[in-house]
């Protein structure tokens, strides 16, 4: 049986990597309304970005490919905002069909050009420390720290500048930000680059955890939509609180219930908080 | 997170005979016949044959899957040899290549158009995916047509031989055994290895997927008996990508080792296990492992892991092993992985049970093959015949199919048993 401390670093250490994850969702998820269903590729060519430049191409070490990810990340995001979703984003059904078969593609062109086998990257931070008496992987602490920064970052982003307000108030209301001279599409495109850097990001932990691979997208894809539901839509603090929550469930049910329950309860609990409260934790209702 | 699902939308075909092929068999044909006509006088009893075409069905397109890519090119070296040489048949004989997406209905859908299409072929081999095999038998039965699963290890097609054989009978399984004999191998290195290994006590952990309950069930009954204390056994979740909370209760309990099943979460879980910097040992059955380039993928994490396997090229199972590994790195680049040496026996015990035959009538072939004893790449192929379970698949066995157990050591796979194949004994971490 292991510890209570180490049920409690590993819901800490697991959880800020879901929230990392789930943020650059909620971002789009939140401000448009649009479901992004290419944001698990973005994690995968973000993670693909890093291969390249420490395993593939060249190798300019695990920090120096961070610069690539994020700027790849950005540009993906950016040109699938301007080219395609700007276009049709008022209307979600084709916007989901649309992102679909964009990251279907993405899955594919991985797939013929880079094959299906499962590639390493290295990890940001290697090794292992103690902490309380327990091991702790240098890694984790990483992904922890990184988290919260983006997590602050992001909060005092969203309240502190005029752009960050100008999101808040498009993601209120596309028809009253316009009204006071707010340039939505802009603010929408700034969205999805932030969205892109973070999901790059994602990626680059998700690759070295879990190894790289073509279809690796789908399941961060799938968690960050459970989290961002569960947290409420267009809540940063509801993703925050949605996936320590989920995190939590997950190491509690693996230590004290079974390992073979991990994928079933925080689905479970997701069901529960929906019927309770459909809008989520922290939902705000969309307002025209 | 799963790892390797089913992803592909798009059904990708490899036709290696394409309307100049048809044409092409069509003109084989006929000059064959003609010239058998001319010689029947000197023939003897030996039947007239046409040209023989083989049919595999691969998971996916070749170049999207290491066990595709060694299906493939496994049959293809095989086609390639038994046409140049007269050895055995005399016939011109080629492949034609077909995916199934691991789709059941994909691979119903080509099966049947590969044994009543238009040119029936004579033979289909391959298969990786368990739920297409078993999609597929009907139509194997439906057509009479000899097919030899080397990729799928579900009990329940020879189970279905065995309930219904005149019907099923077409269904061999060649140089793979199936997974409740995979359990069976976990348990017998378990028995001979453990104690020098210095794995007193182990956690079994075992991926929840249909494919591993025949396995987990066999060593399991073994295990009860057999000199290791069993602190952990876990049948974790499908999907599992967080090894963490399993690894740290594996060291809570003081486990020498972790003896695994694994094929779909193996990469996480061998990623992490290194990168975390583990305790205990990791080793049994991890699919990922065996394929020689995963060193490399994975920066070296599987140092020091071992995994069953049937075969690598430069371990001499049979006299045909390391030949056969050589003339395939010569011809495509690269090693093979188990597939393509259990598609490539399959493709020489079909011509070999032909030749014995002196026929390609499906049932003086069923009857051959039941005889047969064939010295493949991956040990002597006889396979079960009706009266035993599991009937038409490779017998287990140490004068059968034995399979491997290879660690990784200095970046290469070193087999560490059966002792009269191992070259260096397991090093501990």
């Amino acid at each position: 049986m292991v510890s209570v401390i180490n049920i409690v670093i590993n819901s800490i250490t697991i959880s800020a990597l879901y929230a990392l994850i789930a943020i650059g969702f909620t971002l789009i998820f939140g401000v448009g309304g649009v479901l992004n269903l290419t944001y698990g590729a973005v994690i995968t060519i973000g993670a693909y970005v890093v291969y390249a430049f420490t395993r593939g191409f060249v190798d300019i070490g695990i920090v120096g490919a961070i610069i690539p990810a994020l700027i790849v990340g950005a540009v993906v995001s950016g040109v699938l905002y301007n080219w395609f979703i700007r276009h049709i984003q008022d209307e979600p059904i084709v916007v989901m069909i649309l992102t679909l078969l964009i990251a279907l593609v993405v899955e594919e062109l991985f797939a013929v050009g880079a094959g299906s086998r499962e590639r390493a990257i290295p990890l940001l931070w290697e090794g292992q420390l103690s902490v309380l008496g327990q091991t702790v992987q240098q890694n984790d602490i990483a992904v922890f720290v990184l988290s919260w920064l983006v997590i602050i970052g992001i909060f005092l982003f969203i309240n502190r500048t005029t752009t960050g307000q100008a999101i808040v108030a498009t993601s209120m209301s596309t028809k009253g930000a316009a009204l006071v001279g707010i340039n939505t599409t802009r603010i929408n495109l700034y969205t999805w680059i932030i969205s892109g850097m973070l999901a790059a990001i994602a990626g680059l932990f998700l690759g070295s955890k879990y190894g790289v691979y073509p279809g690796m997208g789908l399941n961060p894809l799938i968690l960050a939509f459970t989290i961002v539901v569960l947290g409420g839509i267009g809540s940063i603090r509801g993703s925050v609180v949605g996936a320590y929550l989920i995190g939590t469930l997950e190491v509690l049910t693996a230590s004290l219930v079974s390992h073979s329950l991990t994928q079933v309860i925080p689905l479970v609990v997701l069901v529960v908080v929906l019927i309770v409260k459909p809008e989520g934790l922290f939902g705000r209702p969309h307002t025209e | 997170m799963a790892i390797g699902s089913d992803r592909h939308t798009m059904v990708n075909e490899d036709h290696t005979s394409g309307s100049a092929a048809l044409n092409r068999r069509s003109f084989l044909r006929a000059s064959t016949v003609a010239g058998g006509l001319a010689l029947a006088g000197c023939l003897g009893e030996q039947e007239e044959r046409d040209g023989i075409s083989v049919g595999v069905l691969l998971p996916s397109p070749p170049d999207e899957n290491p066990v595709s890519l060694s299906m493939r090119n496994g049959a293809q070296l095989a086609v390639d040899e038994l046409s140049e040489s007269d050895d055995l048949i005399t016939e011109e004989i080629d492949l034609i290549v077909e995916s199934t997406n691991g789709q059941p209905s994909t691979g119903q859908r080509v099966h049947e158009e590969l044994t009543r299409g238009e040119d029936p072929v004579d033979m289909t081999t391959g298969i990786f995916t368990s739920e297409v095999l078993m999609a597929v038998m009907d139509s194997i039965a439906d057509s009479r047509t000899p097919h030899f699963t080397t990729g799928a290890n579900t009990p329940a097609a020879s189970e279905v031989v065995n309930e219904e054989y005149d019907r099923y009978k077409y269904h061999f399984r060649t140089g793979l055994f199936n997974s409740h004999y995979l359990g069976e191998s976990m348990a017998d290195f378990a028995n001979a290895n453990f104690e020098q290994m210095g794995w007193d006590s182990i956690a079994v952990l075992i991926e929840d997927y249909e494919w591993t309950i025949p396995v987990a069930e066999r060593l399991n009954e073994r295990l009860e008996d057999a000199d290791v204390e069993v602190v952990m056994d876990e049948r974790y979740a499908a999907g599992t990508d967080n090894f963490d909370p399993i690894y740290d209760e594996i060291e809570s309990e003081g486990a020498d080792g972790a003896y695994i099943c694994m094929a779909h979460t193996g990469v996480p879980a061998v990623l992490q296990w290194a990168q975390q910097n583990r305790s205990f040992g990791f080793g049994g059955i991890h699919i990922p492992l065996q394929y020689p380039n995963m060193y490399e993928d994975l920066d070296g994490a599987p140092e020091g892991a071992f995994t069953q396997n049937f075969a690598t090229p430069t371990t001499p199972v049979t006299e045909k092993t390391e030949a056969f590994g050589s003339a395939y790195v010569e011809e495509f680049g690269q090693e093979p992985v188990f597939s393509a040496y259990t598609t490539y026996d399959a493709v020489y015990s079909y011509a070999t049970a032909v030749q014995e035959a002196g026929s390609t009538d499906s049932d003086e072939v069923v009857a051959a093959l039941e005889d047969q004893r064939y010295t493949g790449t991956v040990g002597n192929i006889e396979y079960a015949d009706a009266s035993e379970p599991n009937a038409h698949d490779t017998v287990y066995g140490p004068d059968n199919v034995y399979g491997i157990y290879a660690q990784w050591q200095d970046g290469e796979q070193v087999p560490i048993f059966p002792e009269e194949l191992a070259t260096s004994s397991y090093q501990g971490q």
